[in-house]
C-alpha cells in the first residue's frame, strides 16, 4: 500500500460519488473486513470512494494530518472517517434514510456520528462494542458538542478540516465538532448502528493530547481586537469581555458616528438658512 | 459575458465558469472567484488579470451572478466558490480590482516567500490589521496611489476583502451564521486562526476602485459580527465519550477550569442522564467499566 491510494474499479462510476470512506489503517485484515462490511451493507464502488493512509509499518501521518489529507483528496457528497475495526449492522438505506432526516431537521448540519456527548454527562450512542451490545442512549437524533472517532460523517460542502495545530490519534472527533459549532454548524449523533471492535485506550498520548486541545483552545478562544481597514472591534466569548468590548465600541465608534451624522444633518439644515441670511 | 458555459452543480448558488474551463491537462493553479453585480466591471477585472499572466492554460474564473434581483450573501456565496474552485490558490476578489505593474509572476513569488516564511499561512491579501491602530496596506484605491503600510509580508488579524487568496489545502472558509457583505474578511481570518492557520498581507500591488463605504448595513453587520464571535468563542465544557474538558480562552476560567476538571469528571459519570453509559477511568481502555 502507499502513503495515499484510490481504489478505482474497473468501469467509471456512472454517476458523481455520494459517498467517501477514509480510514487510517494499521491493520489490513481488520481494513480488508471493514471494507468487505461496507460494500455488504450497499456501499458498492459505482458510487463509493475508499480512501486510506497506510500507517503499518509506521505512522506516517497522525489522525489530524492523515484525515485531512484524505478530506482533500474525497470527492462524496458526504466523507465517513472510520476505523478500520468497525463491521456495519446497519446498511446503506438506513444511513441515507439517517442523513436525509438530519438534513430535514437541521440544514445546518455538519458532522454525524454514532456516539458523542452534548455536556456534563450527557451522552447519546448507537453502537455494540466490547462494553456492550445493541446499545442505544438518546432521543436520536441528538445534537452533541463532541464525537467519538469510531464513526464520524462530514458532510464536504461544508469544508470542515481538522486544526492544523494539533496532532495525535485522540480528540479529533472532539476537535471537528468544535470547528464546525465555531463555522455555525452543528454535530448530531444519528441512529446507525455499528459494531467497534475496540475500545480504545486511556494512555499517556491520551492525556497529552487532552493537554494540548485544552492549550489551543485557551489560545484560539482568547478575546481580542479586530482591526480591520474601516474598523476596530474587540470579540469575547465572555459576558465581561463582550460587555467591556461593546462599551468601549458605543464611546469611540458608535456615538461619535452618530454624532458626525447629527453634525452633517444640522449643517445641511443650517447652511442654506445661513446662505439666505447673507443674501 | 463571453464564453459562459453552464452553471457548475454546486449546491446553494448558481456557480458559472467565465471564458470557459482551464485549457491546460495539469492542475489548475489559480481559481479567481468574483460576485458579480457588474458586468462590465467584471470583464474589465478578467481581461487586466489575463494580461497580468493568469492565463487559460491553468488558471479558471468562477463567479455568481449578483446582477439580478436575486442576491447571493458574500459568506455563501464565497463558501459556494471555495467548494467549486478546482485550483491550488484560491483569488477571491472584487469585481473593481485591476492588477497594474504586478503580474502573476510577483503573485508566485510572494506567495513562494510566505510558504518558507510560515507553512501555516492559509489566507494572503494587500490589506489588513495587525492590531489596534496598526494596519498593513499596498493598494492603490480612492484614498491614494502606491499605499505601502508596514513591513511586509506582515501577519494580520483580518483582511481587506477586495483581495484575499486562500490556499486550497488549509481550506479555510466563511462562517455559515453570518451573512451580508461586510466583515466576511475578519471573519475568514478569524476561522483560519481558529484552525490553528495564520493570515498575511503581502507585498502585491494592484488597483482598488472603489474606497468601499459605511452605511446601516454596516453597523449592523458590526453588531451581527461581535454576537456571532462572542457565541463562537465562549468558555465551555466539552464532554466526550471518555472525558471532561474545560476549553476557555480566560487565564482566570482555564485554572478553575483544570482544578474542576476532575471531580466533574467524577461527578459526571453519576449523574442520572449518564445512566447506560458505561465510561472510561484512568489507566483501564476508554469505555471499559469501572
Amino acid at each position: 500500500m502507499l502513503d495515499i491510494a484510490r481504489r478505482v474499479a474497473a468501469s467509471a462510476p456512472s454517476g458523481p460519488i455520494r459517498f467517501t470512506i477514509a480510514s487510517l489503517v494499521t491493520d489490513t485484515a481488520q481494513y480488508a473486513a471493514m471494507l468487505k462490511s461496507f460494500r455488504e451493507h450497499g456501499f458498492g464502488e459505482e458510487d463509493c470512494e475508499f480512501l486510506f493512509i497506510d500507517n503499518s509499518s509506521a505512522n506516517t501521518l497522525c489522525a489530524y494530518r492523515g484525515l485531512n489529507r484524505m478530506l482533500e483528496e474525497a470527492r462524496g457528497d458526504y466523507v465517513i472517517l472510520c476505523h478500520q475495526d468497525i463491521l456495519l449492522i446497519d446498511g446503506r438505506d438506513t444511513m441515507e434514510a439517517c442523513l436525509s432526516g438530519l438534513e430535514a431537521r437541521d440544514a445546518n448540519w455538519a458532522v454525524a456520528g454514532n456516539a458523542g456527548a452534548m455536556g456534563l454527562g450527557r451522552f447519546a450512542l448507537r453502537i455494540s462494542d466490547p462494553n456492550g451490545g445493541n446499545r442505544r442512549i438518546g432521543n436520536l437524533p441528538e445534537p452533541v458538542h463532541s464525537l467519538d472517532e469510531n464513526l464520524i460523517i462530514l458532510k464536504r460542502a461544508a469544508g470542515l478540516r481538522f486544526s492544523s495545530d494539533l496532532s495525535g490519534f485522540h480528540f479529533y472527533g472532539t476537535d471537528i465538532c468544535i470547528l464546525a459549532d465555531v463555522l455555525g454548524y452543528s454535530s448530531y449523533v444519528i441512529d446507525f448502528h455499528v459494531m467497534h471492535l475496540g475500545r480504545g485506550i486511556i494512555n499517556e498520548a491520551f492525556h497529552a493530547c487532552q493537554d494540548n486541545i485544552a492549550r489551543k483552545y485557551a489560545r484560539a478562544f482568547r478575546p481580542r481586537w479586530i482591526q480591520t481597514t474601516c474598523s476596530r472591534v474587540f470579540v469575547s466569548g465572555t459576558q465581561a469581555g463582550h460587555g467591556l468590548g461593546a462599551f468601549w465600541h458605543l464611546l469611540n465608534i458608535a456615538v461619535p458616528r452618530k454624532l458626525s451624522r447629527l453634525a452633517g444633518r444640522i449643517g445641511e439644515t443650517l447652511n442654506p438658512l445661513i446662505h439666505a441670511t447673507r443674501d | 459575458m463571453t464564453g459562459e458555459l453552464p452553471a457548475c452543480a454546486a449546491a446553494g448558488p448558481r456557480i458559472s465558469r467565465a471564458g470557459g474551463a482551464a485549457s491546460g491537462n495539469g492542475p489548475v493553479r489559480y481559481s479567481i472567484a468574483t460576485l458579480v453585480n457588474d458586468t462590465a466591471h467584471y470583464e474589465a477585472m478578467r481581461l487586466s488579470f489575463r494580461s497580468g499572466g493568469f492565463g487559460r492554460d491553468d488558471c479558471e474564473f468562477l463567479y455568481i451572478d449578483n446582477t439580478g434581483d436575486k442576491q447571493t450573501c458574500a459568506y455563501s456565496g464565497l463558501n459556494a466558490l471555495l467548494g467549486a474552485a478546482a485550483g491550488r490558490r484560491i483569488i477571491l476578489c472584487h469585481q473593481d480590482v485591476r492588477l497594474l505593474t504586478d503580474t502573476r509572476d510577483d503573485l508566485d513569488v510572494r506567495l513562494g516567500e510566505l510558504d518558507r516564511l510560515d507553512a501555516s499561512w492559509a489566507l494572503a491579501g494587500n490589506a489588513g490589521g495587525v492590531g489596534p491602530g496598526e494596519l498593513a496596506i499596498r493598494i492603490t484605491d480612492p484614498h491614494g496611489a502606491n499605499q505601502n503600510v508596514g513591513s511586509l509580508p506582515a501577519r494580520v488579524a483580518s483582511l481587506d476583502e477586495n483581495f484575499i487568496v486562500v490556499r486550497r489545502e488549509a481550506r479555510v472558509g466563511f462562517s455559515a451564521d453570518l451573512s451580508g457583505f461586510h466583515f466576511y474578511g475578519a471573519d475568514i481570518c478569524l476561522n483560519a486562526d481558529v484552525a490553528g492557520y495564520a493570515a498575511y498581507v503581502i507585498d502585491y500591488h494592484l488597483a482598488h476602485l472603489s474606497a468601499g463605504s459605511k452605511n446601516q448595513a454596516f453597523a449592523e453587520m458590526e453588531r451581527a459580527f461581535r454576537a456571532k464571535w462572542k457565541r463562537a468563542l465562549r468558555p465551555r465544557w466539552i464532554q466526550t465519550t471518555c472525558s471532561l474538558v474545560r476549553l476557555t480562552g480566560a487565564p482566570l476560567g482555564q485554572l478553575a477550569g483544570r482544578m474542576a476538571e476532575a471531580p466533574y469528571g467524577k461527578l459526571s459519570r453519576h449523574l442520572p442522564q449518564a445512566k447506560g453509559w458505561k465510561a472510561a477511568s484512568p489507566g483501564s481502555p476508554a469505555g471499559s467499566e469501572e
